[in-house]
């Protein structure tokens, strides 16, 4: 318990500033305050995609989040099925619904994005589709080739 | 809700648990959630299997059935030892060590409850398949769609099967809330692995080990902050398996040999990991049958079907989806530098007492001591597992499966953490047998004295002097 002390003393403060942060909140909120970018995407794509749906989401992030937000939004959009890339241009056959976003400037700084994107040809493509939802930092489409689902 | 799938996991256990053996009530509760967690999780796997839906009556029937049963067979004897008057009341110190074994928990357990589930392989492995198994109501929709997903879809199912029962419970996906079952597993394991210590070391000992069981850094990182990942648990059933089969080696009893077995299959049935030790475990039970004659050896011999019986349906189920239960395979997959490699991590980081405390210093000075001590044979049973379950982890990483810093710095840390409690046990028996033959050694010396004390008293001071 010696050696255990002084863990258990930093650790003491780092429980006494989660539940500062945390308690009071609802689950929702608490998700939210613990992981925004990864929540607030989530919460846009669901407001346009049915739960049976498919979603393709082309992001803009950096190669080591990919994986992350690849994992994650199939965690918080189950049981829709999640497809992403990080480019501005993928296959969408067999997929009803296309989604983009960008990372924000900080998470990009840590994982700088490396893929490629080509705004200008990005834009022109999604003139072409109807948007179903504009979210805070995702935007849905629906897509015309991806009815057999 | 969750609490409530919390204390029906409990009452589920203590149904299954024997009437006619000796534990202490902390202990008994925390046999109850290890074998509760595991029965409901298998229970999930049998309905989903035979096409009953998940519902609170379809779980619950079961349990329902056999406490009227076991009311009528066992009447209020059931209870034992939860009547108040039976209970025993510890001393002052051991109140006292108790008080230090709660520190950790009391200090982790608000950073646990406040944060949501959070942790990677929490969320992108085991809640992932509770939160796809309780929506779909069926295992088989996740396990069809396994190719969608980065996490591992081979993995055992005891942990995603009982979160999903607590989310049946629930009536609706919680994972924030459900993820406390880490500290209840953590709870059962400290009174688990009390129960047996307390078997080979006086009261306060027995205690002071526990404390430090419950302050190992990395333990309590495992249980807390990695909330809702299996290492836990996983803990759990190697320490029961362990205690169960030492105990069957020393005293025989169909209990300790059924809980080797059934606390082995769980662990097996918990995380890949565990399927290397339910074969250790399987190795020393057949051993010790061939060599020892008991009674009903037939019976006997057919506890070690227990693991085909619950893990031979998963991997069927799991192969006729074409999942993979890891993904490589060790010793086949062998490579020397790369085993070099983990072998130097896994050394540095055990012995790191910011970690791990004492622990594994302790486990190495246990093996010194063993062998000064002379030690009986059976001793080497609880090192021996520990030492196998990391040479395992090594087989492992030497399969080069993945970028090797790059595993051992995302996984070796757990790996040690879920290894710890089963390493701490055999310093535990080194000091019982130091301290019994401390004491039987201070008898001997004091038997002269007291043949002594018969002798005319002028002989016994002259003696004296």
């Amino acid at each position: 318990m010696v050696l255990a002390a002084p863990i258990l003393s930093t650790q003491l403060g780092r429980s006494a500033e989660a539940w500062e942060t945390f308690s009071g909140l609802s689950a929702e909120e608490r998700d939210f305050r613990a992981d925004p970018v990864a929540v607030q995407v989530a919460r846009d794509v669901a407001a346009g995609v049915p739960e049976d749906g498919c979603i393709t989401v082309l992001a803009y992030v950096g190669a080591d989040a990919a994986e992350y937000y690849r994992g994650r939004l199939a965690y918080l959009l189950y049981p829709r099925r999640v497809r992403l890339f990080p480019r501005s241009r993928a296959r969408t056959e067999g997929c009803g619904h296309l989604a983009v976003f960008r990372d924000t400037a900080g998470n990009l700084r840590g994982s700088p994005f490396q893929g490629r994107w080509d705004q200008g040809e990005l834009d022109a493509w999604l003139e072409t589709l109807e948007q179903v939802h504009r979210g805070e930092l995702a935007q849905v489409y629906r897509l015309e080739n991806g009815e057999a689902e | 809700m969750i609490y409530l799938g919390l204390l029906l996991t409990c009452v589920a256990g203590w149904l299954l648990l024997p009437r006619d053996y000796e534990w202490g009530l902390a202990a008994k509760l925390s046999f109850a959630f290890a074998a509760g967690a595991a029965a409901i999780s298998i229970e999930m796997f049998v309905l989903d299997l035979t096409g009953v839906d998940w519902g609170r009556v379809t779980v619950f029937l079961p349990w329902i059935v056999l406490a009227g049963w076991r009311g009528y067979r066992n009447g209020a004897a059931l209870l034992d030892p939860v009547w108040p008057w039976r209970v025993r009341m510890p001393g002052l110190i051991s109140l006292l060590l108790v008080a230090v074994v709660l520190i950790p928990v009391l200090v982790w357990m608000p950073f646990e409850r406040a944060t949501p589930l959070t942790s990677w392989d929490a969320w992108a492995i085991w809640m992932l398949k509770a939160k796809a198994f309780y929506v779909d109501g069926t295992m088989s929709g996740y396990l069809a769609r396994h190719e969608e997903f980065v996490g591992q879809p081979g993995y055992p199912l005891l942990v995603p099967l009982y979160a999903a029962f607590l989310y049946v419970i629930e009536g609706d996906v919680a994972d924030g809330a459900a993820k406390v079952i880490s500290p209840c597993f953590l709870l059962a394991l400290l009174g688990v692995f009390h129960h047996f210590v307390r078997r080979w070391t006086p009261p306060v000992p027995a205690l002071a080990f526990t404390a430090m069981l419950a302050g190992i850094p990395m333990v309590d990182h495992l249980g807390f902050e990695l909330a809702g990942y299996a290492g836990t648990a996983l803990s759990l059933y190697f320490v029961a398996a362990a205690g169960f089969v030492y105990e069957w080696y020393r005293e025989g009893g169909v209990v300790n040999l059924a809980g080797a077995c059934l606390a082995a299959t769980t662990a097996a049935w918990t995380k890949n990991e565990g399927q290397f030790f339910l074969a250790a475990v399987l190795v020393l039970v057949a051993f010790q049958l061939f060599r020892v004659r008991t009674e009903r050896p037939a019976l006997n011999w057919c506890w070690l079907a227990i693991p085909g019986l619950v893990l031979g349906p998963w991997a069927l189920v799991r192969g006729s989806h074409g999942i993979e239960a890891a993904g490589f395979t060790p010793l086949v997959d062998f490579e020397g530098g790369l085993f070099g490699i983990a072998l130097r991590r896994l050394l540095s980081m055990g012995f790191d007492t910011q970690l791990y405390n004492l622990t594994f210093l302790l486990l190495l000075v246990s093996i010194v001591g063993a062998l000064v001590l002379r030690a009986r044979l059976l001793f080497w049973i609880l090192p021996g597992l520990a030492i196998w379950q990391i040479a395992g982890a090594l087989l492992a990483y030497a399969t080069g499966r993945n970028e090797i810093q790059w595993w051992l710095g995302t996984s070796a840390g757990r790996i040690l953490a879920q290894i710890a409690p089963l390493a701490l046990m055999a310093p535990v028996l080194v000091y019982g047998e130091w301290a019994e033959r401390s004491v039987a050694t201070k008898s001997a010396e004091a038997e002269p004295v007291k043949r002594t004390d018969s002798a005319p008293k002028g002989r016994k001071r002259k003696g004296r002097r």
